[in-house]
């Protein structure tokens, strides 16, 4: 195996291309940990990691631990050692003979006296040493604080004898934690109790953080390879992460994760290396890792939440490590007798193609008139390189550029601060716009108007800060599609697209799961089996697609699949079944889908370990309403379905209907608002002159008398007033208000602890004038109204004799009684009432 | 014997009670407020109001940006209403969030040694002196020191709510 060195020396060439600097303890951390792989390596006896790589690795090993811990004894002279000893480790791993004894020498007259002695460099009894280093350095960030003592690294009596290792090693480096791993490659892997330092808590954390970002990135690049397994580059992609994850487990002490993810990584880096072939049960072992390696993170995220003080309990490991080593041995025979030249630079440093050639090659390619030709293309022409090869480098060359840090982290809640003093700003922009002053002043209206759009894109950048893709969330559907068709048995081919939608950042964690469960529903009850489909006359693998993008002030996220779709009939006769629908009732399509959004209902005939439990649907809804967003449901028996997610742009903003009720202005957000009307007084019905009832379109809603019910004033006539419908909970409810003020966005604030028990009102919003209103919520309303009844408008009888009349003249001027805005029929009933 | 207790306990606070106060009058009694608990002083404003709160509740203000709740104090000392004028002023306090207290006028800030402040006396049962921190002498003047965090104790308006949820739900 020359996968660990290999992987090391590179890691540490590309460290020393530019200038160190004593207070990167970020990349000196990062060569620390190569210079252990380079021991380690070492010890297991890789090719290319000689005794002499090895004894650099180890000074270097001690010198850079001295670096990050301001300990060298010269630390100036210490930093400039770093590059020649690289330098010297490359020319040395490449087979060279190299003279070393100088440069050790100095390197340890910088690293300071305590570093080991001549006499015995190889057993370090600097090993303590290295045991704060690790305790000190282990986060990458240089503000790290000096931790307290850490657990010492694992007692070599302990190891010894649970995991044998190669003879070679086992005499060379008693002490070598290399025993537990990649030299390790026989006999079953023993885990240690691991101990957490809490002090080194927040460093835990920022691991568990950074892991848990990495685990999406993985998911998605193994589908990726496993989709294109010849590809290295994505291979390659796949690698960082892992190997990532390892560095840190590393310093953290975390053994078993690093100890896994070497695994994992040695069987990548075979893969990339074409030396082993990645095939679909590689992809599901290691599948299975990540897995594993989500429960070692798990448990110890779940240790950190309650510490006992002992051990944190982790997964066992044994049984995976066997299986990806095993996994990893087949191709590892190959060897890389067939070092490939890369280009350039690249392909000298491999020393596979002389520099001589590619220094003919680069003077044919500076000597060519007209446009240069490419480097590579002069290789292959000269018979210097395969094209392949050639190919390969030129990805490697891709991968390994260094990939600039574009983002930082902040704090959601700094963000909400900022979206909220912009929403101030806006606010108080408007009134200084409106001032008679800068009305009647040109050149202040000039200037104030240009304050404006600065202020407009200052919102506009504040609100775009919350936003992130949607493509991660898709991504991992992809495990989701593959995991269940699996198991159903099903083929079952993911589509996706608009993964560059953006939405807030909330809305995408909130969505994450009822998406998961849609995508599991699509496959499992949407999809038919193979034969279903054959029998069908469709194509055996079944489609399934996701899609996200912008409609109006929403953004609609829509999974489609091309399965059996929704049974009408059997809809019903469930519903029926269910009480919650009648045999007699006329029901739209829309209203027999929604049916499945109810709570404890599944069509399902049996119940899969999959889904089909009948709880999800509701549950799904219940998410969707509260980001205020709506589920559409379309269905063709046959065809397939697709179910639509409308979902607001952000949660900070709602689109909303100003309206006055009583004194108070009042704010109903837009996306539930049916319709509003003007009811014709033959619309309402009310029982035991008490609960009022609206008729639309043949349904009955509840009239609720919006004013009266929060104190804000009496009952109105509804008639002479206005009507509107909202959804709430499936239902209409029919809210009486005194007029529609407007439409306009409102910011929404959240009115805290001391009004939480306040029914009816979900938030507040700051109005243009600057004053607050409430928005209104509908479910709350609805349970308030039941409990308490409101107040209904009464008309005495004479409405009685009136309402005949009213519709009489309704009659005779052929008005038919339908819904109208504020419209036509306005100036008829005013007129029928007054009499 | 259970007011001897209450002086003394008071007592021992009152040592600790000395530091400016900002004085206000309440329907012609005079109050303090310490003025570490005091974030702004704004004239009276639109309140709008919020339903199913009791009557001291006044509704929520917009303070740039954030919705905080204001509470007249008149009204949840059980004083007669009074008309809002030029003079009433919204103090907004601190008390783990924001609150704004509705008084009649904001008079100055004093500076009152722990000396000068007397625990408060047993006022009778009529009278409620839990969140009388003491009684502050300024010349002849005396101000009723004001524990605020008592006063506006979220605990008790949540108390309020649900009792009136309770009696809602009864009815």
């Amino acid at each position: 195996m020359t996968a660990t060195a290999q992987a090391a020396v590179a890691g540490l060439s590309e460290a020393v291309s530019a200038a160190l600097d004593r207070n990167d303890l970020g990349r000196l951390a990062r060569m620390h940990s190569w210079c252990q792989d380079l021991v380690e390596a070492a010890a297991g006896g890789e090719a290319g990691a000689t005794p002499t790589v090895r004894t650099l690795a180890e000074r270097l090993v001690v010198l850079l631990e001295r670096l990050i811990l301001d300990e060298a004894a010269n630390a100036e002279l210490g930093i400039t050692l770093v590059r020649p000893a690289v330098a010297l480790v490359e020319r040395a791993y490449k087979g060279e003979t190299v003279q070393a004894d100088e440069l050790l020498a100095q390197i340890q007259a910088a690293a300071g006296s305590a570093a080991g002695s001549e006499a015995a460099p190889v057993e370090p009894p600097a090993r303590p040493e290295p045991a704060r280093g690790l305790a000190t350095a282990k986060s990458p960030k240089p503000s790290a604080a000096p931790a307290p003592a850490a657990p010492p690294p694992p007692a070599p009596a302990s190891v010894a004898p649970a995991v044998p290792v190669p003879p070679l090693a086992a005499a060379a480096v008693p002490g070598s934690e290399a025993a537990g791993g990649g030299g390790g490659e026989t006999g079953p892997y023993v885990s240690e109790p691991l101990i957490l330092d809490l002090s080194e808590r927040e460093h835990l954390e920022g691991f568990l953080e950074e892991a848990a970002e990495h685990m999406d990135a993985i998911e998605t690049g193994l589908l990726e390879v496993e989709a294109d397994p010849g590809n290295s580059a994505k291979i390659n992609e796949l690698f960082r992460p892992f190997h990532t994850i390892k560095g840190i487990a590393g310093f953290l002490n975390l053994r078993d994760i690093n100890r896994l993810t070497h695994e994992i990584e040695t069987i990548l880096d075979l893969g990339r290396k074409n030396e082993l072939k990645i095939t679909a049960a590689t992809v599901d072992l290691i599948l299975q890792s990540v897995d594993v390696l989500k429960a070692q993170l798990a448990a110890i995220r779940a240790y950190l939440a309650a510490p006992t003080g002992g051990p944190c309990p982790q997964p066992v490991i044994a049984d995976i490590m066997a299986r990806l080593r095993q996994a990893a041995r087949p191709g590892s025979g190959g060897g890389d007798a067939t070092a490939r030249p890369k280009l350039g630079q690249i392909l000298v440093a491999e020393g596979a193609v002389a520099e001589t050639d590619v220094q003919s090659a680069l003077k044919d390619q500076e000597g060519a008139a007209g446009s240069p030709r490419k480097l590579g293309e002069i290789l292959v022409e000269r018979g210097a390189a395969a094209p392949g090869d050639v190919e390969k480098a030129l990805v490697q060359q891709a991968a390994g550029a260094p990939l600039a840090d574009t983002s930082i982290r902040v704090d959601t809640a700094k963000l909400d601060l900022l979206v909220d003093a912009v929403g101030e700003l806006v606010i108080a922009q408007s009134m200084v716009s409106m001032t008679e002053a800068v009305t009647q002043n040109e050149k202040l209206h000039r200037n104030v108007s240009q304050v404006t759009k600065i202020v407009r894109d200052v919102q506009e950048t504040a609100m775009a800060m919350r936003m992130v893709p949607i493509g991660q969330t898709f991504q991992k559907m992809r495990r989701v599609v593959r995991d269940v068709s699996r198991k159903a048995g099903k083929q079952v081919e993911l589509t996706i697209a608009g993964e560059e939608t953006e939405l807030d950042k909330n809305v995408i964690q909130q969505m994450s799961d009822p998406l998961v469960h849609m995508v599991r529903n699509a496959v499992d009850h949407g999809i038919e089996s193979p034969e279903g489909r054959r029998q069908a006359g469709k194509p055996e693998v079944g489609q399934v697609f996701l899609n996200a993008y912008h409609q109006g002030d929403s953004i609609v996220i829509e999974i489609r699949d091309d399965g059996r779709g929704l049974d009408r009939d059997k809809l019903i006769a469930k519903g029926i079944e269910r009480g919650l629908i009648t045999a007699d009732d006329q029901l739209s399509d829309q209203q027999v889908y929604a049916m499945i959004l109810q709570p404890g209902f599944s069509t399902a005939e049996q119940v899969t370990d999959i889904s089909g439990r009948g709880v999800g649907m509701d549950v799904v809804r219940r998410n969707v309403e509260q980001l205020r967003g709506k589920i559409e449901i379309q269905s063709e028996k046959g065809r397939g379905s697709t179910f639509l997610i409308r979902l607001p742009l952000t949660l900070a903003i709602i689109d909303g209907m100003l309206v006055k009720v009583g004194q108070e202005r009042m704010i109903i957000p837009t996306i539930l608002i049916e319709q509003s009307l003007r009811p014709e007084r033959k619309q309402i019905t009310s029982v035991q002159r008490r609960g009022a009832m609206l008729q639309v379109r043949g349904e009955l809603c509840p009239l609720i008398q919006l004013a009266a019910l929060f104190g804000a004033g009496g009952p109105v006539d509804p008639c002479e007033h206005l009507v509107v419908l909202v959804q709430c909970e499936g239902q209409k409810i029919a809210l009486v208000v005194n007029e529609l003020i407007g439409q306009q966005q409102v910011v929404i604030k959240t009115l805290g602890q001391r009004f939480k028990h306040v029914r009816g009102v979900s938030g507040a919003a700051i109005l243009g004038d600057g004053r607050v209103g409430v928005i209104l919520e509908p479910t709350g309303i609805l349970a308030l109204h039941n409990q308490r009844g409101s107040p209904c408008y009464h008309a005495k009888p004479v409405v009685r004799t009136l309402e005949k009349a009213a519709v009489a003249v309704a009659a005779a001027t052929e008005l038919t009684p339908r819904e109208s805005g504020t419209g036509p029929r306005a100036e008829l009933e005013p007129a029928a009432v007054s009499v | 014997m259970q007011a001897t207790t209450m002086q003394k306990s008071s007592g021992v606070r009152a040592a600790t009670l000395g530091g400016k106060y900002l004085t206000f009058s309440l329907a012609s009694e005079e109050y303090g407020l310490e003025i570490l608990k005091v974030r702004e002083i704004i004239g009276i404003m639109d309140i709008t109001a919020m339903p199913q709160m009791p009557g001291y509740v006044k509704g929520v203000i917009n303070l740039r940006g954030k919705v905080i709740p204001v509470i007249d104090l008149r009204l949840k000392f059980g004083l007669e209403p009074a008309e809002y004028t030029e003079q009433t002023c919204i103090v907004v306090v601190d008390v783990g969030s924001l609150v704004g207290i509705i008084v009649d006028t904001v008079q100055e800030v004093l500076d009152i040694d722990a000396g000068q402040i007397d625990p408060p006396p047993p006022l009778g049962a009529s009278v409620d002196t839990s969140f009388v921190l003491g009684m502050g002498k300024v010349k002849d003047d005396v101000k009723i020191l004001l524990d605020i965090d008592k006063v506006l104790g979220s605990d008790e308006i949540a108390a309020v709510l649900e009792e009136a949820a309770q009696v809602a739900q009864e009815a």
